[in-house]
């Protein structure tokens, strides 16, 4: 090793900080899309058994495309760059997503359904006062754990032109022996590994905000 | 007596069940009465309660609230002026006890000044520390205060008509007796028409005013009075569910009064503490027993007939024994209870107000009288069946 690792980082700081930032966005982008319509499908084959089991058993397949051949597959018809890997990245993500908005809503007591009907809660209010605030924290797990996954096949986007950090992981590795190609590598681990841990943690600091504005009221509680 | 609903001709078959769980019920509620639906499990009762409401609605027949057809009105506007408490509460978890209790309110956009006053006030009502509870979590409170809270949020908006699905159900015995006491004293005060599902005969005996006895095939079996329930059951169904133990039963529906239901309470003989004992021996024409008093009439000890002889003091000098005392309104069956208990051939009570005052006497010769006058058939006095 020519230079030391923190050299590395020194002398390509402005380089990796903007491949961090991008390889944030795409995992953002590509989970906020999944979530939108993971939480949709959920919402949407909730009374629909038939429906659902389709929906569950299309993004476990998906799951199980393995992701070279899943970018690779997707270059003929989306070419390369963003498009192959949102897309494949959204495909992967939906299935924890879904599943978990799925249990999350089934686990809400029905006698505290029944009551919000009993009491005059509209179909929609109780969907959105009742349900989904209790299904919110069970929804949330899944979202970190897409997160996570997201974070790391991102870097496999590379395959198709990707962005992020991806770059450097496959370059590095395609000259190993070459001046600085470990470092190229560990850095690039390094970064993904550590936005990893803080997208984690900034989701974990959304469901205590969410989860701690239930008990934090008003002195005089009536009101919200 | 007008009538607040009225159930009529009303049948429910859910989709793919061959039987209807109700069929052609038809039943009027009264206003400011408590109508129990009672039978056993799977018979109709929570498909006709949530039949009044909507939750379930009915395959055929009208049901009317305040004389307006509910099938004409908006289901959401219909149930936020009808209180509903079910088994366990249904409190949402995620929400304070006040927010629970302010649902409907909100839901009828009241000013949230008024809210929050409406939910202190019903806080109290239900025997709440509005500051201490108000902003707990349903989880942070017992299964009583959570039933207590269920209550609270029923009467929010001040319905006329509260439904009840086995409130009390999962409380246990102790605490279900606390909370059926207090729900009937608070009814006292609120007089709501109320239907109120169990099945559990006592709870019916005690919280009804009128109480249905459904028959397994989901018909009206009898539909009459606590009383007129146990003396005089319509059919052998009846008379099987609502059991044996008929003397207890009867004596538990009946309050401790100190007029014609006790003759023991007119030989009863007072005297103030401090009244010289001569007095008393002119006063009264032949030997009784007395029973001494304090200044406000209090009741303070029996003087036995014999230790009157001693003529020398006052009645505070004489021998006595401390009197065993039953509040006016109590049931005949705890004072039944309390009359066994005590020691003696010819145990005796006295019956105080509220304030502890005598106002009469009960012996077990008042007792029996008052079975007898109940029309519980002798041969079920003995109580052998179980
Ligand atoms: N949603 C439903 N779909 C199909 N059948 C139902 C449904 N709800 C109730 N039933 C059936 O209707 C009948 C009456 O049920 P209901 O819940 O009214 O009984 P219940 O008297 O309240 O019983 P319990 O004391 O056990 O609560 C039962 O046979 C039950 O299986
Ligand atoms: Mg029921």
């Amino acid at each position: 090793m020519g230079l030391n690792l923190f050299e590395y980082f020194l002398r390509n700081a402005d380089d990796l900080l903007e491949l961090t930032l991008t390889h944030a966005v795409v995992v953002i982008v590509s989970v906020a899309i999944a979530v939108t319509l993971g939480v949709a499908a959920a919402i949407f084959s909730r009374r629909k058994t038939r429906v659902r089991a389709v929906c569950l058993n299309v993004t476990s397949t998906f799951m199980t495309i393995p992701a070279m051949a899943l970018f690779g597959l997707l270059i003929p018809l989306l070419g390369l760059g963003w498009g192959p890997t949102i897309t494949a990245l959204v495909m992967y993500a939906l299935l924890p997503i879904l599943h978990n908005t799925i249990a999350g809503l089934d686990g809400v007591d029905p006698r505290v359904k029944r009551a919000a009907e009993g009491i005059g809660l509209t179909p929609v209010q109780v969907f959105r006062r009742v349900e989904l605030p209790l299904a919110w924290p069970v929804m949330l797990i899944g979202i970190r754990v897409t997160t996570l996954m997201t974070v790391s096949s991102a870097a496999i986007a590379a395959y198709v032109n990707g962005p992020g950090l991806g770059g450097d992981i496959f370059t590095g590795l395609s000259r190993i022996g070459g001046a600085g190609a470990i470092n190229q590598v560990l850095a690039a681990v390094i970064l993904v590994v550590l936005l990893g841990i803080i997208l984690d943690l900034l989701l974990q600091v959304l469901g205590l905000l969410t989860g701690a504005r239930r008990q934090r009221f008003s002195r005089r509680g009536a009101a919200s | 007596m007008t009538t607040m609903i009225t159930l009529d001709d009303i049948s429910k078959k859910y989709p793919g069940s061959a039987r209807p769980a109700v069929q052609n019920l038809n039943l009027e509620v009264e206003k400011g009465e408590t109508l129990v639906l009672l039978g056993p499990s799977g018979c109709g009762k929570t498909t006709t309660l949530e039949m009044i409401n909507r939750l379930v609605t009915p395959t055929s027949g009208n049901i009317f609230i305040n004389g307006r057809n509910t099938s004409t009105l908006k289901t959401t506007e219909l149930r936020r002026e009808i209180g509903y408490v079910i088994q366990d509460a249904g409190l949402f978890p995620h929400r304070t006890v006040a927010q629970n209790i302010a649902t409907v309110p909100q839901l009828l956009k009241w000013q949230s000044e008024r809210i929050e006053e409406r939910v202190d006030e019903l806080l109290e009502m239900v025997h709440l520390a509005p500051d201490e509870y108000r902003n707990r979590m349903p989880s942070e409170l017992s299964g009583g205060q959570r039933q207590r809270v269920g209550v609270a949020r029923a009467l929010a908006a001040d319905p006329d008509v509260i439904l009840m699905d086995e409130p009390f159900g999962a409380l246990d015995p102790i605490t279900r007796g606390h909370l059926q006491s207090e729900f009937l004293r608070l009814q006292d005060e609120i007089h709501k028409t109320i239907v109120f599902v169990t099945h559990d005969i006592d709870e019916a005996l005690r919280m009804g005013d009128r109480i249905a006895v459904f028959g397994p095939d989901s018909t009206i079996e009898q539909l009459d009075t606590p009383m007129r329930l146990i003396t005089a059951p319509a059919s052998p169904y009846v008379e099987n569910f609502v059991g044996g133990d008929t003397t207890m039963r009867v004596l538990g529906l009946m309050e401790v009064r100190a007029d014609e239901q006790s003759p023991s309470s007119a030989e009863i003989e007072t005297v103030e503490s401090g009244t010289p004992t001569n007095e008393i021996r002119i006063a009264g024409s032949e030997v009784r027993d007395i029973l001494v008093t304090d200044d406000r009439g209090r009741p303070q000890r029996w003087v036995l007939a014999d230790a009157l002889d001693d003529l020398s003091g006052t009645v505070s000098d004489l021998p006595g024994s401390v009197p065993v005392e039953i509040e006016a309104g109590s049931s005949m069956r705890e004072a039944a209870g309390a009359l066994l208990s005590m020691p003696g051939e010819n145990p005796r009570a006295v019956i105080v107000d509220e304030d502890g005052r005598v106002i009469g006497a009960l012996t077990l010769a008042d007792v029996q009288r008052a079975i007898a006058e109940s029309g519980v058939p002798p041969s079920e006095q003995v109580g052998e069946r179980v």
